[in-house]
C-alpha cells in the first residue's frame, strides 16, 4: 500500500550561525538532512508550547506582586546580598 | 540588546527582581513580552538564595509587615508552581564550567557590597561570587542568553571565557546581557 507523503512548504530561515552549525552536527550525527532534523526538533517543541495570548501579561503581573511590595532594603535580602555588620577595614 | 523573541533566557538572581519591578519602563516593558512568550528560566541556587530572602526577611520582620512578606512569597512560590519559572537542572557540563571559571577567578572582581555603614562579609561575598559562577556556567552549558544586574563580576566572567576557549571546550561565545541595557 502506498504511503502518503507530508505536505512540506519550503521556507528560507536566518539561523544564529551557533544554532545552524549544532543543527548541522545534530543532523550528521543522525544520518539525516538539516531540513528533517530541525522539522523534528520543532514538531517536538511546538507540541509543548502555549498558544494562549495574554497568559504572560499574568505572568509578569505575578512577578511584580513577588518582589514590588519589597522595599529596596529588603529587596537586597532576596537578591542574596546578606548585610552583616559595619564595613570591613 | 536582546530581542524578547529570541528565545529562552537565564535570569540572574538580581536582574529578575530589577526587571519584575521595572514596571512601565523599557526593560520592565521588554520583560513581559518575554513573560508572554518564554518561561523564566533560573538556576538552582537562585532559588535558593531568593528563598533565603525571603525567610530571613520574615524572621525579622515586624508583626504587622510579616503578612504583606508572607503573600509575596508565596506569590513567588506560585510562580516556581505555574510553570511560568523553569528551573533548569544542573548536570556535569554545568559543575565542569563552574569549576573552571573558579579556577580562573577564585575571588569576586568587585567588592563587597555596602550600603552606608553597613557591608557584606567577605565570607558572604565569596558564597555570593560562587552563586554567581553557579548561574554563569548554568547558562553557558545550555547556550542561551544571561540577563544579569552586575556587569562588573558577569562581563568578566564572559571575557574569561572568550579569552580561554581550551578550557570550555564545546561553549559557544557568552551572551551575557545587562538588564538595564535590554532595550
Amino acid at each position: 500500500m502506498a504511503t502518503r507523503k507530508t505536505a512540506v512548504r519550503k521556507l528560507a530561515l536566518s539561523l544564529p550561525a551557533d544554532v545552524s552549525a549544532k543543527l548541522d552536527h545534530l543532523a550528521r550525527v543522525r544520518r539525516s538532512t538539516p531540513a528533517e532534523t530541525a522539522a523534528a526538533l520543532l514538531r517536538q517543541a511546538l507540541g509543548s508550547e502555549s498558544f494562549t495570548p495574554g497568559a504572560g501579561k499574568q505572568h509578569a503581573d505575578a512577578w511584580k506582586r513577588a518582589f514590588a511590595p519589597l522595599t529596596d532594603d529588603e529587596m537586597l535580602l532576596v537578591d542574596g546580598i546578606l548585610l552583616s555588620g559595619p564595613v570591613e577595614q | 540588546m536582546i530581542k524578547p523573541t529570541a528565545g529562552p533566557c537565564l535570569f540572574e538572581t538580581r536582574a529578575l527582581g530589577y526587571l519584575a519591578r521595572a514596571g512601565g519602563q523599557a526593560p520592565g516593558r521588554w520583560f513581559r513580552r518575554y513573560a508572554d512568550l518564554f518561561p523564566v528560566c533560573l538556576a538552582p541556587v537562585t532559588v535558593t538564595d531568593q528563598l533565603r530572602g525571603y525567610t530571613l526577611l520574615l524572621e525579622r520582620a515586624e508583626p504587622s509587615r510579616a503578612p504583606m512578606i508572607a503573600a509575596a512569597r508565596d506569590r513567588y512560590l506560585e510562580q516556581l508552581a505555574s510553570g511560568a519559572a523553569m528551573v533548569l537542572p544542573a548536570g556535569a557540563t554545568e559543575a565542569l564550567v563552574a569549576a573552571q571559571l573558579a579556577v580562573l577567578v577564585p575571588f569576586s572582581p568587585s567588592p563587597p557590597y555596602r550600603v552606608g555603614s553597613q557591608a557584606e562579609s567577605r565570607q558572604d561575598r565569596l558564597a555570593r561570587w560562587r552563586s554567581q559562577m553557579a548561574i554563569a556556567a548554568a547558562a553557558l552549558a545550555r547556550g542561551i542568553p544571561l540577563v544579569h544586574d552586575n556587569p562588573g563580576d558577569f562581563d568578566h566572567l564572559a571575557a574569561l571565557v572568550e579569552n580561554f576557549p581550551e578550557r570550555f571546550p564545546g561553549i559557544g561565545v557568552p551572551a551575557f546581557v545587562w538588564a538595564r541595557k535590554l532595550v
